[in-house]
């Protein structure tokens, strides 16, 4: 399977996703405080693979690095924010490696993947490429 | 000496994430998460023009703990430490009387019914709905017999109360409103007065003046202003004419808030005392304290 680097923008991400490396950022509604800051943090620490949490409190931004032997779903990201007291406005997801279609639904129109400035080996956009088991990598 | 319930009222009325300094917020506590607060305040009540010169000093140390049932439901404890002391003129000179000890707990569930998110602002709505409980000593007796009931460390009665508290907080400010009646019971044939409560309070951040990368610790200031009115006590049938009325205080505060914890400080000057009778008028409350989450 070849490599590619990928960035996922959308504003909720509906299906798990796995990779080898990414970088995920998150932008929270509602973030305003640094005592807020404290229990965003915490519940994203709580999921599996989570690490290395950095905030902008003036964006609104939470990144942090996912180690991709563990699935992560969108509904796993609201969920941790929600369970905060705040709101989950966007998700930008930059997957070094493979991002895998685990769900059984269709790739939904308002999910728009970009390919990376620097591609490490591309074989041409990924979309462009036959599926190879009738799913998207 | 009559207003001594209201203390009571001013010490445990707060909120406990980020937000004012005497009153409540509508933030979110996180899920699973505990914040706990703790303040220093030192109430003084002097100047009486009567013969017996009472000059009242009570201080208050509340506890608070507050849990994050869910993202909307939030259930706060307060247990006050209180030591309230009134030098008066009596026969024989100059005499103190008072009692020291736990204070009664309040019992309280917050839930937010209402909220708006946008980047760096929030919007909310919760109403809460609370017990005070009878933890405090209500029966305490010096040499010249059992304490005044407004000098008791509690009330004896269980009171039930609610509130609606709204919250708007940006980046650069904040404001809350709130709003609160309690009904007091009936306790050894004694009433204090049903109290109503009414807090706006503005926080602006002075520093950083410019927000920059990460999660700056915000220095605020901090404006607030309380009204508070109590009905008259009933000793059995009898309304006591000398208790109750409205108050209403000025709040200025600093408060210091990051990630962790925050501390804070804030003096309530009675900016309009119109007390039922010939009542002891406070001179001021002086609050400082911090809070933590873990």
């Amino acid at each position: 399977m070849k490599r590619i680097p990928l960035i996922a923008l959308a504003i909720l991400l509906p299906l798990p996703l796995t990779a080898a490396d990414s970088e995920l950022t998150l932008k929270v509604g509602g973030l305003a405080c640094p005592f807020c800051v404290n229990g965003v943090e915490r519940q994203l620490r709580r999921l599996s693979g989570v690490g290395g949490l950095t905030t902008e409190l003036k964006t609104g931004s939470v990144s942090f690095h996912w180690q991709g032997t563990n699935s992560l779903s969108a509904h796993s990201l609201s969920n941790a924010v929600r369970r905060a007291g705040f709101t989950l406005r966007e998700s930008q997801v930059r997957a070094q490696g493979l991002v895998k279609k685990t769900g059984s639904r269709e790739t939904p129109s308002h999910l728009a993947f970009q390919p990376a400035k620097r591609v490490v080996q591309s074989a041409g956009p990924f979309w462009k490429r036959p599926p190879a088991d009738g799913g998207w990598r | 000496m009559r207003k001594l319930l209201l203390i009571a009222g001013v010490v445990c009325g707060t909120g406990l994430q980020a937000g004012p300094i005497t009153s409540s917020t509508a933030l979110p506590v996180n899920t699973g998460q505990f914040i706990f607060r703790s303040q220093f305040q030192m109430t003084r009540a002097g100047n009486d023009p009567g013969p017996a010169d009472r000059d009242l000093r009570v201080i208050a140390v509340p506890t608070a703990l507050v849990y994050g049932v869910n993202e909307r439901t939030a259930l706060f404890g307060v247990l006050p430490w209180l030591d309230k002391r009134m030098e008066l003129n009596t026969g024989p000179g100059r005499s103190t009387r008072g009692d020291a000890g736990l204070g009664d707990a309040r019992a309280w569930l917050r839930q937010t019914i209402w909220q708006e998110d946008r980047p760096g602002e929030t919007r909310r709505v919760a109403p809460f709905i609370g017990l005070k409980l009878p933890t405090g000593r209500s029966d305490a007796a010096d040499s010249q017999g059992r304490l005044p009931r407004p000098l008791q460390l509690g009330s004896g009665s269980w009171d039930p109360f609610v509130g609606l508290v709204f919250t708007r907080q940006t980046l650069d400010w904040e404001f809350d409103a709130s709003a609160s009646y309690q009904h007091n019971t009936r306790a050894d044939a004694f009433r204090f007065g049903d109290m109503f409560r009414a807090d706006a309070s503005f926080q602006k951040r002075l520093w950083p003046r410019e927000l920059n990368a990460g999660v700056p610790a915000f220095f605020y200031g901090v404006l607030e202003s309380t009204l508070t009115w109590q009905d008259e006590n009933r000793a059995g049938r009898l309304r006591d004419p000398n208790s109750g009325g409205l108050t209403w205080y000025l709040t200025p505060g600093i408060q210091y808030v990051n990630r962790r914890w925050i501390a804070e400080a804030a003096i309530q000057l009675p900016t309009v005392q119109r007390l039922n009778g010939s009542g002891l008028e406070k001179d001021f409350i002086f609050s400082a304290g911090f809070r933590i989450n873990f």
